[in-house]
């Protein structure tokens, strides 16, 4: 089972989001295509409308397997513990290419707590490019190499430090030293 | 005709391993190695910045260094994309697809193996065949023109059908979404800006390097730390791991048919200005998803690393015909050197190709050598670096994103390429959860200033009466050659 069809979540509220985003984002550069010279529009137009047209069936097919699976939860009710949920997630398996494990609307704790820690993943992220651009592309990277170790990843203090201490030199060392590479300072002119 | 070309290969070849001479290809191919493990610094980064050095040298020393710049990288860059699905190379973006995934099922011993071994061969492959179409040419270049352009980029595109997995309609969106996102920045024809929203950082279009960065790397970060996995292959000790390096080399002679035509296709490709590795990387690896009768190649087969890596080794050889021939560079990386030959006073064309023909091939020679050098030492460092698959992810994960972080912005040496790469790791991280086909975007994002650009000038020649479309041999052949390699696929799949 690849990781692209693992994480198949077919009518769960963030792939209808997820749909109904991409949609919006066509649309809008549907609408960018208006200013344009008719030459310089005539590709991406011919590119966007079948493209939306696309998107509006697949969110109207996740919309449908997210009502599907709400029916036939309320049906289950009444059925013994065994059975429930059986028929959802039958339609999410017809819609997910039928593989087990590929429940619908964020069906498990586990999948909720996934979802938590993707978006935590992300601030994450955006965190390293902010405290590079706040404390320069040295001493940036190596604050947040030593926050995720001790914060995120609750690694020893010692660890942490190290492996601080180890980014601060490597990346001068590495980028600057080697391969001249200008790293700039950041905004609070650290480590020029 | 051929006595000369074989009495100068042999002279290139008692250059290039003389002393001091064999220092140049060495020390360029270990600079080369460990430039192309760090993301987002190409090899053609290298050897801009190595330009300086090379002043006041002798130009068979510059041959040589360049040689092995040009041809050391590409090996390495798919160490990370295999044990850290970070593409070291744009080249190495199509090894991901399958290298990757065959490390979290703790094979990557046999991927990094079979990866080598295919580079190895490849670049042999298109050694032997830049040696042999040398005379022939200055004749065939020069008749590509737009269509054929526009056909080899319709080609890449109708590919995107091999591509997709599950649903055609999320493969197809994906892929015009990487089709819109291509056309961002000035348009070539009416120099109109395009989705550009007022920005300035935009009018150059998305650079592939902080897409593919964040869309790979960056996606696999929060998927890592979202999925809570311990380690990438999901084993805690080394002696857990599958795979041994031997059937890595052995898959490559067992799929001799498809690293044939893989390097074939990277040759062809390569000799072709504008194409690039990239192109030839994931054309090649379509290659294997269509001849592939068990859907596995995608998710985690060996095929699906052996087709990039024989192509993407074998076009340098053949991207050096139109650099030596024509003067035409047919990549990034060529055109640097091409600009450090007429530095030290190197014409190419038909001087190179007589009176200066050792030198040619003192650079062919450093080519190959570079190429089985990192293959060789890519080998015998296969165990310990198959290592970082067992390693725990919350460690893995702060070098993998700084690295990816420091790699966009070492591209261009732009801030906002940092958080455009942020942006396409969340977008990638998405479409991953989502199920929707990251290839097929990035293979639309590559392929499309190439298809509008060729559209709208196949269109013009057309109407104004300068060329005749049917009339051309080569526009007639790859129409075939798309009708039958893409229309059975297409037949195929179910809406």
């Amino acid at each position: 089972v690849t990781d692209e069809r693992r994480h198949a979540t077919t009518g769960s509220v963030g792939a209808i989001a997820f749909t109904a985003a991409l949609l919006a984002g066509t649309i809008a550069l549907l609408f960018a295509t208006g200013d344009l010279q008719p030459s310089a529009a005539v590709v991406p137009r011919i590119v966007a409308i079948p493209v939306a047209l696309l998107l509006c069936y697949r969110l109207t097919r996740e919309l449908l397997a997210r009502a599907r699976a709400a029916t036939d939860r309320a049906g289950a009710g009444s059925r013994t513990a065994g059975e429930v949920g059986g028929p959802a997630v039958d339609v999410a398996l017809s819609q997910s290419g039928g593989r087990a494990g590929q429940g619908t609307v964020e069906a498990t704790g586990s999948r909720t707590d996934e979802g938590t820690r993707g978006v935590a993943a992300v601030v994450w992220l955006l965190a390293l490019p902010a405290a590079a651009t706040a404390l320069g592309f040295i001493a940036g990277p190596a604050v947040w190499v030593v926050a995720w170790l001790r914060f995120r990843a609750h690694e020893r203090l010692a660890v942490t430090l190290a492996a601080g201490a180890v980014a601060a030199v490597a990346i001068p060392g590495l980028f600057t030293g080697l391969l001249g590479v200008h790293l700039p300072t950041g905004l609070l002119g650290w480590f020029i | 005709l051929i006595q000369p070309i074989l009495s100068a290969a042999w002279e290139g070849l008692g250059l290039v391993f003389s002393w001091p001479n064999i220092m140049y290809p060495v020390a360029g191919t270990v600079v080369a190695m460990v430039v192309a493990v760090l993301p987002g610094l190409s090899g053609a980064a290298l050897m801009a910045l190595a330009i300086p050095l090379t002043f006041g040298w002798d130009p068979l020393h510059v041959m040589l260094l360049y040689g092995a710049l040009l041809g050391g990288a590409t090996f390495m860059g798919s160490v990370t994309a295999i044990l850290l699905n970070i593409p070291g190379t744009a080249p190495n973006a199509a090894t991901l697809i399958d290298g990757y995934p065959m490390a979290c099922k703790g094979q990557a011993r046999t991927a990094l193996a079979a990866s080598a071994t295919a580079s190895a061969l490849g670049s042999t492959f298109g050694v032997l065949v830049l040696i042999a179409l040398l005379p022939l040419v200055t004749a065939i270049i020069p008749r590509i023109g737009p269509p054929e352009y526009l056909l080899l980029a319709i080609w890449g595109l109708l590919a995107i059908g091999t591509i997709i997995r599950g649903s055609v309609a999320k493969g197809l969106v994906a892929a015009g979404l990487g089709l819109m996102l291509s056309f961002i920045g000035f348009d070539m024809r009416t120099a109109d800006l395009r989705f550009t929203f007022g920005t300035l950082y935009l009018q150059d279009g998305l650079s592939v390097v902080p897409v593919f960065l964040g869309l790979f790397a960056l996606a696999e970060t929060i998927d890592l730390s979202a999925s809570g996995r311990a380690t990438i292959s999901g084993r805690t000790r080394v002696e857990e791991l599958g795979g041994r390096a031997i059937d890595g080399i052995r898959a490559v002679y067992r799929n001799g048919g498809l690293f044939l035509r893989c390097s074939t296709i990277g040759t062809v490709i390569g000799m072709i200005p504008g194409l690039g590795g990239t192109v030839a990387g994931f054309v090649a690896w379509n290659e294997a998803a269509r001849t592939d009768r068990t859907g596995s190649v995608g998710s985690g087969d060996i095929r699906g690393v052996i087709a990039p890596e024989s192509a993407n080794d074998a076009k340098d050889g053949g991207s050096l015909l139109p650099t030596l021939a024509l003067g035409i560079p047919a990549s990034t990386g060529t055109a640097v050197l091409l600009g450090v030959m007429m530095i030290h006073g190197i014409r190419p064309g038909q001087e190179l190709l007589t009176e200066g023909l050792p030198l040619a091939f003192a650079l062919i020679w450093a080519l190959f050598l570079s190429n089985w050098i990192t293959s060789i030492a890519g080998l015998s460092v296969v165990r310990p670096l198959s290592r970082l698959t067992v390693m725990k992810t919350r460690r893995l994960i702060p070098p993998i994103a700084v690295l990816a972080m420091l790699g966009a912005f070492a591209f261009r040496g732009r801030l906002a390429d940092v958080w455009l790469a942020v942006l396409f790791g969340a977008l990638g991280y998405l479409m991953k959860k989502y199920d929707w086909s990251r290839v097929a975007f990035v293979m639309a994002l590559v392929l499309g200033p190439l298809f509008e650009l060729n559209l709208q000038l196949t269109i013009d020649l057309q109407r104004f009466g300068r060329i005749d479309l049917w009339s051309r041999p080569s526009v007639l052949i790859l129409t075939a050659l798309i009708a039958l390699t893409t229309i059975p696929t297409w037949a195929r799949r179910r809406p």
